[in-house]
C-alpha cells in the first residue's frame, strides 16, 4: 500500500514559517500568588441543574405523582451545597507550585509542585462549550484520584493561558528550557505562540470512518457475530428442516447485515469522539485535540512520554494502517481512562517511524528490529493455547455425545493460534528503545525507551526453567495495581536475554550520584 | 563517622543477603503449621463422618506428617531463595520456590522507601523495607530485616538514589 492511498492521511506537511496556525489571539495574564475562584459561569451550569430539577418536579406533578416537597428541599439544598462548594474552591499559582483549596467544612489543601506535573488536559463538554468554559486537569504521576488538581470550570482563554503557564513553569523547573528569560514567567502566552508549531497528524472524516470501521473492537465483534449467526442458523435449520442452501443464504445475510451495522456504529462513534483529530508539536509539548460533542485538548510534555503502543489487526494490516498510543506517566484518572494516553486512531504503517521520530524529536525512536523467541517457546505457545480448547471440546463431546463429537476438532484450534502468536512474538533489548511484540490476531508492539524503565522483573516457572525460558516484565511509570495489564511484558524469552535485560535495567552512561556520603546513624 | 557504622554499612554491600534467621523459623512454623492443618483434612473428615478406627487415626497422622514436612521444606526453600543485594547500579531481589522471580530496581528510580513492621514482626523484632518507584508494579519488598539493618539500608538506598529525576 502506497502512502498516496486516498484512504490514508497525507504525510504531514513540512513546517514552513508561512504555514503556522495563527497564534492565539488573547493574552491572559496568569496572576502569581493570588487565590482565585473558578469561573462564575460554573454557577450557570449549576443553575441548569436547578432547571432540570424543576422540570422533573413539574413532570412528576403532571403525571399525577404529586409534588414532593421534601424532594424539592433536598434538591435545593444540594444546589446550595454546590454553590458553597464553588465559593470555597480557590486555586493559586505560586512561583513553584499550583495549590487547590476546597471544602466547606472539611478543608482540603492540595499542592502540586511544577516539577511533578505529568500532563495537563483541557476538556469541554457540550454545555460547557456553549458557556465558553472548560475543565482543566493537572495530572501527576501516581494515583490520579488523590493527587490530580481538577479545576472545574475556567473560562477557555484563562484555562489555556494557565495550561501554557503550568507547562512552561514545569519545563523551567526541570531545567529543560534555557531559551526564555524568567521575567516572562507571568506572561507566557505570547512567548509560546512564537514557538515552533509542527502539525504531525491530522485526520479527516473519511479517515476516521475507516479507523472506526477497522478498529479491533469492530473486527472482533464482526468475528463474534459471524460465529454466533452460524451457530444460530445451523440450529434453526436443523430444527425446521431447511435445505443447506437456505441455511447458507440465511447465514450470509445475517452476517453481512451484522457486520455492516457494527462497522457503521463504530465508525460513527469514532467520528463523533475523534472529530477533527489533530496532533501538533508545540515546542517541547505534544498537543492533541479532538471530539465533536466533548472537545478535548491534551497536552503532554514530550519528556513525560513513558512508552508507546502500536496496535493493529488483520483488517488494518491489509489496509496498512496502525493505531498508536502515546502513554504519559499519569494514572488513568477517576474522570476518564483516556487521560493517561493519547491515541492516534490510525496512521499508515509506513509513516510510523517518521511520526515517532518527529513526535519525540529524537532519532532513536524508530521501531527496532525484533528478534524471534527461541523455538522452545513455540511449543509452549501451542500447548498453553491448546489446553482450554482441549478441555472444553472434551467436556462438550462427553456432554452431548454422540453429536458432541463434532466439537472435537475445536481442540486443534490451539495449534494455529499458538503458532500465529509465536510468529509475531519478538523482543529487542539492545539499543535505546526496548521493543516487545505479541498477539496472534491483534498485534501489539510496545516501545519503551530505556531511560523510561522504572524497574525490570523476571519470572520463570519450573516448565520454563526446563526449557531455559523466562518471562520479562518491564515496569513503566503510572498504571495502578488495579489495572489488568499494568506492566509491559513477554513470556518465554531466552533466559540469557532476560538476565541481560535485568542487568541492564539502569540506563547505561548515567552517572552515579556524586553527592557526599552523609554519616550514618549508629 | 565511627568505624562501627562504616563496618555495618560495608556489610550491606556485596554478596546477596538472606532474610534474618528468625524469619526462617517464622516461615517454617507458619508453612509447616498451615500445611499440617491442611493435611489433617482427610482424616478429620473421616472422623466427622463417624468412622473412628485405627485406619482413620493413621490417615490423620500421615496427613499431618506429610503436610507439616512439605510446609517445613517449603518454608526453608522460600527463605533460602529470597535474597537481596546492592548491585553497582541497582537493587536486585530474588525470590520464589516454584516460580523463580527476580527484580532489578535502578537506584535513581527510587521514589519512596517505607519501613514497615507488622504485629508478628514486632514480636520477633524484624522489619520490612518496601522500595517504591513511579511504577505501581515494581516489586521491591525486602522481608525479614534486622531493625538496625533496615534503618541503615534505607539510609544507604536513599544515598544511592541521589537526586531523583521526577519520572
Amino acid at each position: 500500500m502506497t502512502l498516496s492511498d486516498p484512504r490514508l492521511p497525507p504525510p504531514p506537511p513540512a513546517p514552513t514559517p508561512g504555514d503556522l496556525p495563527p497564534p492565539p489571539p488573547v493574552h491572559v495574564p496568569v496572576p502569581i500568588g493570588v487565590a482565585q475562584r473558578t469561573s462564575v459561569r460554573t454557577i450557570a451550569l449549576e443553575l441548569l441543574a436547578l432547571i432540570g430539577l424543576g422540570l422533573g418536579l413539574v413532570i412528576s406533578v403532571l403525571a399525577g405523582a404529586g409534588g414532593d416537597v421534601i424532594q424539592l428541599w433536598l434538591g435545593l439544598a444540594a444546589i446550595l451545597f454546590r454553590l458553597l462548594g464553588w465559593w470555597f474552591r480557590t486555586y493559586t499559582v505560586t512561583e513553584g507550585e499550583v495549590l487547590l483549596d476546597e471544602g466547606i467544612l472539611q478543608k482540603r489543601h492540595r499542592v502540586v509542585p511544577f516539577t511533578r506535573i505529568q500532563q495537563v488536559e483541557l476538556r469541554q463538554q457540550l454545555l460547557a462549550r456553549f458557556l465558553g468554559i472548560a475543565i482543566l486537569q493537572v495530572e501527576t504521576a501516581g494515583d490520579a484520584a488523590s493527587t490530580a488538581v481538577v479545576l472545574r470550570y475556567l473560562e477557555l482563554p484563562r484555562a489555556e493561558a494557565l495550561r501554557d503557564h503550568l507547562l512552561d513553569q514545569q519545563r523551567r523547573a526541570r531545567g529543560g528550557d534555557r531559551t526564555r528569560a524568567p521575567s516572562e514567567a507571568g506572561f507566557p502566552f505570547g512567548a509560546r505562540a512564537m514557538e515552533e508549531r509542527a502539525p504531525l497528524v491530522r485526520l479527516r472524516a473519511g479517515q476516521l470512518v475507516v479507523a472506526g470501521a477497522t478498529s479491533s473492537r469492530a473486527v472482533s465483534l464482526g468475528v463474534l457475530t459471524t460465529v454466533a449467526a452460524a451457530v444460530a442458523v445451523t440450529a434453526h435449520g436443523a430444527a425446521t428442516d431447511l435445505g443447506p442452501l437456505v441455511v447458507a443464504a440465511l447465514w450470509a445475510g445475517i452476517t453481512v447485515a451484522a457486520l455492516v451495522t457494527t462497522s457503521l456504529v463504530l465508525a460513527l462513534s469514532t467520528l463523533v469522539q475523534s472529530w477533527a483529530f489533530e496532533l501538533i508539536s508545540v515546542g517541547d509539548d505534544l498537543h492533541v485535540s479532538f471530539g465533536l460533542l466533548d472537545r478535548r485538548q491534551h497536552t503532554i510534555p514530550r519528556h513525560r512520554l513513558q512508552h508507546v503502543t502500536v496496535v493493529d489487526n488483520p483488517v488494518r494490516r491489509r489496509l496498512g494502517i496502525v493505531a498508536v498510543r502515546l502513554h504519559s506517566g499519569a494514572t488513568p484518572g477517576h474522570t476518564d481512562g483516556q487521560a493517561s494516553h493519547i491515541e492516534i486512531p490510525a496512521i499508515p504503517t509506513g509513516q510510523l517511524g517518521d511520526l515517532l521520530v518527529r513526535a519525540m524529536g529524537d532519532g532513536r525512536w524508530r521501531p527496532p528490529p525484533l528478534a524471534a523467541r527461541p523455538l522452545a517457546a513455540r511449543r509452549r505457545a501451542v500447548i498453553r493455547r491448546s489446553i482450554p480448547g482441549v478441555v472444553l471440546a472434551a467436556a462438550g463431546a462427553v456432554a452431548w455425545w454422540p453429536a458432541g463429537a463434532a466439537l472435537l476438532p475445536a481442540a486443534l484450534l490451539g495449534i494455529p493460534w499458538g503458532r500465529l502468536a509465536h510468529r509475531r512474538a519478538g523482543f529487542w533489548g539492545e539499543g535505546d528503545v526496548l521493543a516487545l511484540a505479541s498477539g496472534a490476531l491483534v498485534h501489539h508492539l510496545e516501545l519503551v525507551p530505556r531511560e523510561r524503565v522504572q524497574s525490570v522483573r523476571s519470572s520463570a516457572s519450573p516448565f520454563q526453567r526446563r526449557l531455559q525460558l523466562s518471562t520479562l516484565h518491564v515496569d513503566v511509570a503510572g498504571g495502578s495495581q488495579l489495572t489488568l495489564f499494568p506492566s509491559v511484558g513477554l513470556m518465554d524469552l531466552d533466559e540469557g536475554d532476560v538476565a541481560a535485560a535485568l542487568a541492564g535495567a539502569s540506563m547505561p552512561g548515567r552517572p552515579p550520584s556524586s553527592r557526599p556520603v552523609p554519616p550514618l546513624p549508629v | 563517622m565511627t568505624s562501627l557504622g562504616q563496618e555495618a554499612t560495608d556489610r550491606l554491600d556485596g554478596d546477596p543477603h538472606q532474610p534474618a534467621r528468625r524469619a526462617r523459623s517464622l516461615w517454617v512454623a507458619a508453612f509447616g503449621g498451615g500445611l499440617g492443618l491442611l493435611g489433617a483434612g482427610p482424616g478429620a473428615l473421616a472422623l466427622a463422618a463417624g468412622t473412628a478406627s485405627t485406619t482413620t487415626g493413621l490417615v490423620l497422622l500421615i496427613g499431618v506428617g506429610l503436610g507439616a514436612t512439605a510446609g517445613v521444606a517449603f518454608g526453608r526453600a522460600a527463605w533460602a531463595r529470597r535474597t537481596w543485594s546492592l548491585g553497582s547500579t541497582a537493587l536486585e531481589l530474588r525470590r520464589g520456590v516454584l516460580v523463580h522471580r527476580a527484580s532489578s530496581i535502578p537506584y535513581y528510580r527510587i521514589q519512596q522507601i517505607d519501613l514497615e513492621r507488622g504485629p508478628i514482626e514486632r514480636l520477633i523484632g524484624l522489619s520490612q523495607l518496601v522500595v517504591r518507584t513511579a511504577a505501581a508494579t515494581s516489586d521491591g519488598t525486602l522481608y525479614g530485616l534486622e531493625p538496625d539493618d533496615a534503618t541503615r539500608l534505607r539510609h544507604r538506598l536513599l544515598e544511592l538514589a541521589g537526586v531523583d529525576d521526577a519520572v
